[in-house]
């Protein structure tokens, strides 16, 4: 048992290692579906409302929604893009929890 | 009739199942993997059914909104219970060193029992020396045995976590409002139903939330045990030292997040 206690430990280290060798980008993408009154919601079918992605190095990349105005005009969906960016705020703190965690983690099990 | 937190929130998950029956006092753990029907296409690929975090809340929303809140005040419980698990540590640790070898300690004047428990593990650890360091699962009592197993598979479900990723999802009277799909470098991609109200669309993020802080907090619960381990294993002073107080040290801090929560 203590063996075994011992390899998972060592497999469990290794592949945090590897892991965290691999965040070099974070991607945040909200989408929508409609709901049909008469049947159930088919998530397959999704469509995109926007889209981040935030680099280690503080590069981002936002794609926004828009909708149409008057005279051919965009203008941001305002609603949308807050649900949007509330996901981003949840995904930037539990990367950065999730970070911490794997990066004690790794430390202990190697210890 | 308001149904328990557990019927409400639930972890769906092949593995854990098999060694607990809830994730934090809070999460109904479903031994079953994720249903298909649920996946939606998305860029986070994986090779593995992944776990399923699921809020099944009731149409009122002042009751949904009541068992999000309970849930989060559980979850905060756990949190600050593994703080106190590792001042309880420092207070056994520094009882052992000062008196006879894995006495109780006393804490507030009363008898704990957890630190009986880590006391008894330890002893069983103590007095199985000195026939070997490695392999002694045959020669020390079920407690460490039982410990052990457990541990041994959490690490395990750990390497598999880190290559994959997770669904949280939320429902009203088990229709779909939400649903996230989130890796471990925090991609995250979430899809609406459309045309949901603000307080629908509040629900998911705080079941999002929850469940991701329930995570974390499952990932601390492992780091600790792991330091924790090494604190013991300076009382043991024998080799294989720390491999062989893991398992006590993670009984130890199950054992505080499952008291109950004390008045502030």
């Amino acid at each position: 048992m203590a063996n075994g206690l011992e390899n998972a430990m060592r497999t469990a280290a290794d592949k945090i290692a590897h892991y965290v060798q691999d965040v070099a980008e974070m991607k945040v993408e909200t989408l929508y579906v409609r709901v049909g009154a008469d049947g159930p919601t088919d998530f397959c079918q999704a469509r995109p409302i926007a889209q981040t992605i935030v680099s280690l190095d503080g590069d981002s990349k936002v794609i926004l929604p828009l909708r149409e105005a008057e005279a051919g005009r965009f203008e941001v969906d305002a609603g949308l893009f807050d649900v949007h960016q509330r996901n981003v705020t949840t995904a930037i703190e539990y990367r950065a929890r999730m970070l911490n965690a794997l990066l004690s983690a790794l430390q202990s099990l190697r210890s | 009739m308001e149904r328990e937190p557990q019927g409400i929130f639930q972890f769906f998950d092949t593995t854990l199942a098999e060694i607990t029956p809830d994730v934090l006092g809070l999460w109904a753990m479903v031994p079953t993997p994720a249903p298909q029907a649920l996946a939606f296409g998305t860029t986070l690929e994986t090779t593995a059914q992944p776990p399923l975090w699921r809020a099944d809340l009731p149409a009122e929303p002042h009751i949904a909104k009541h068992h999000l809140a309970d849930a989060e005040t559980r979850l905060n419980t756990s949190q600050k219970a593994l703080a106190g698990a590792t001042r309880r540590l420092s207070v056994f640790i520094e009882a052992q060193r000062a008196g006879v070898a894995f006495g109780l300690p006393s804490v507030d004047g009363t008898r704990a029992r957890p630190e009986e428990a880590l006391a008894v593990l330890l002893r069983e650890v103590h007095e199985g020396r000195p026939p070997v360091s490695f392999g002694v699962g045959e020669w020390i009592g079920g407690g460490w045995e039982q410990a052990a197993q457990q541990l041994q598979a959490v690490l395990e479900r750990l390497g598999r976590l880190a290559a994959y990723y997770v669904w949280v999802e939320t429902r009203v009277q088990q229709e779909l409002l939400g649903q996230t799909a989130v890796g471990w470098t925090g991609d995250v991609k979430t899809v609406w139903r459309i045309g949901l109200s603000p307080e629908e669309v509040m629900l998911h993020q705080r079941t999002l939330a929850l469940a991701l802080q329930s995570r974390d907090t499952l990932l601390q619960t492992l780091v600790l045990a792991t330091q924790f381990a090494v604190k013991l294993s300076l009382l043991l002073s024998m080799p294989g030292g720390i491999i062989l107080a893991l398992p006590a040290a993670w009984k130890f801090i199950n054992q505080v997040l499952a008291e109950p929560a004390q008045p502030a």
